[in-house]
């Protein structure tokens, strides 16, 4: 393992550009992260950038001159948004997007340069990234292994170096699964807490946005810059922003004050292979050397899946409905009669799952009166290889690809923030889960930092893409 | 609802709706709606009150 290739200091904005680019078209075959790759327009933004500098401009902003792509559901100016799609890209009259999603341009506006778009499940619709339009996404940890999903691709990016951070979506799990498979750092934000705007949907009730990073750092600087209210996501908070890099201390006792941490058992260990169990034992360890660690059961876990797991079927068929109808041969494989199973789900199953995941989130949040923080496994197991079909917890089978969110989808049901910490360990990545209260995301990313300030959570580039 | 009503209900829902369910699909998409019923059954399962309103779009 390595430290992370770009980050040697660059001689100016447009020479580090010049070396991300490289970096992407020597390493991207081996991986397949990149479905687009916007040379001419990240060479112009980093000219422009080392223009300002020159014309004595003091500050471009706390991201200056720092890589970042985003799953290819975002628009990108200029570029068609294919969420993952054949049919997107193939539909009668198909235009590029006129603007950039909200998220790029304040990215963009506190300095980062955008270099790509990234690969993913169709519509958002899986864990893995085994796209049979576009190619599976490959683990730069193990390249017969999954990346993970829906945002493989830019777990895949960032664990191989090929920029600082980059932009997915969670709506069940797709940052913290390929976070965790890939060994990133990522955040799920509370639900409502960034704009989607400019994004492409999946599950309007569920839906969030976030960045993916190899420091605790730079996954707080990308979120604060997206931070703020948006007329363009009806979905997105009036709070005011709540920036969190200045939370983070600098030392792991620090970042630890005040805050009451427990680790969830019941459904959280029942679901994972011993790996998960033993990463998460690495950082109770690590934490309780300097903090007291108290146990704690998360309500009706299982029913809570059931309630994403219901939502997502019926409002992702529903959106994709004239699709199934007319482009159903052009739709992806391994999710289109998922899709066209949720769009003949009863009105009453929709309904009573979003009831009952009023009363359960209602019943979760009574956690955070006795506790901040949260920690639990983020996967049930390491990668595994593309194309296995079933995965193996405590001796029961399981499928592989519903399966990878199994203990995701109870946290992101609840609307609540989360930051995936990939642990130090031998042989493949794996992540925790550092879950807050709404709207802490702040105390989820100081935990994260602890972690890894105690060397027990790191993001390393393997060698074979340093 | 069992396998029978599974299938009938995707005949009736497949033609209101007008998709697409073939021979190729048939099996796949029947396994896909069991799960959800099987699911949906448990949620139906969970006593609530009737006050109790549907999530929906939230913002917190």
């Amino acid at each position: 393992m390595s430290t992370a290739p770009l980050d040697t200091a660059p001689t100016s904005t447009a020479d580090r550009i010049a070396a991300t680019l490289a970096h992407i078209a020597r390493h991207d075959p081996a991986v397949n992260a990149f479905t687009e790759v916007l040379g001419e327009r990240a060479m112009n933004r980093a000219r422009a950038i080392d223009a300002a500098r020159a014309a004595g401009e003091a500050s471009i902003g706390p991201l200056e001159g720092m890589p970042f792509a985003v799953k290819n559901l975002f628009d990108v100016a200029g570029l068609v948004t294919l969420a993952g799609s054949r049919i997107e890209r193939e539909r009668p009259g198909a235009a590029a997007a006129a603007s950039d999603a909200t998220a790029i341009t304040r990215l963009e506006a506190a300095g980062a340069i955008l270099v790509g778009a990234l690969n993913m499940d169709e519509y958002a619709y899986g864990f893995t990234t085994e796209n049979t339009h576009y190619g599976a996404c490959r683990n730069p940890h193990d390249p017969t292994r999954l990346a993970g999903g829906s945002s493989g691709g830019s777990g895949a990016a960032v664990a191989a170096g090929m920029v600082a951070f980059a932009l997915g979506t969670d709506t069940n799990g797709s940052i913290r699964v390929p976070a965790s498979l890939c060994g990133t750092f990522g955040l799920r934000p509370t639900f409502g807490r960034l704009s989607r705007g400019g994004s492409f949907p999946f599950v309007f009730s569920l839906d969030t946005i976030g960045p993916l990073a190899r420091t605790v750092r730079d996954l707080a600087l990308a979120y604060d810059a997206m931070q703020g209210p948006d007329p363009r996501d009806p979905g997105c908070t009036q709070r005011a922003r709540e920036p969190a890099v200045g939370a983070l201390c600098a030392d792991p006792a620090a970042n630890l004050e005040g805050l009451r941490i427990a680790r969830l058992g019941g459904w959280f260990e029942e679901m994972a292979t011993p790996a998960a169990v033993a990463a998460l034992d690495a950082a109770c360890t690590a934490i309780g050397a300097l903090s007291p660690i108290a146990s704690a059961d998360w309500p009706d876990a299982e029913l809570g899946r059931d309630c994403a797991f219901v939502v997502t079927a019926a409002e992702g068929g529903a959106l994709h409905l004239d699709d199934l109808r007319h482009r159903y041969d052009a739709m992806e494989p391994h999710s289109r009669d998922r899709f066209l199973a949720g769009a003949l789900a009863p009105a009453a199953w929709v309904h009573r799952a979003q009831r009952v995941r009023r009363a359960y989130v209602a019943r979760v949040d009574t956690l955070f009166a006795d506790h901040d923080i949260l920690l639990a496994p983020a996967v049930p197991c390491e990668a595994p290889h593309i194309g296995d079909d079933w995965i193996e917890i405590r001796g029961r089978r399981f499928p592989s690809r519903p399966s990878l969110g199994l203990l995701t989808q109870p946290v992101s049901c609840a609307g609540l923030p989360v930051v995936a910490a990939p642990i130090r360990r031998d042989g493949l990545p794996i992540a925790i889960q550092v879950i807050a209260a709404p709207w802490r995301e702040a105390d989820a990313l100081r935990v994260a930092r602890a972690l890894e300030q105690l060397g027990v959570a790191a993001a390393p580039v393997p060698v074979a893409f340093a | 609802m069992d396998r029978i009503g599974i299938e009938a209900w995707i005949d009736a829902g497949a033609a209101m709706l007008g998709l697409p369910v073939t021979p190729s699909n048939r099996q796949q998409v029947a396994d896909n709606l069991e799960r959800l019923a099987a699911i949906a059954a448990r949620l139906d399962a969970v006593e609530l009150e009737p006050e109790v309103e549907p999530l929906q779009v939230f913002v917190r």
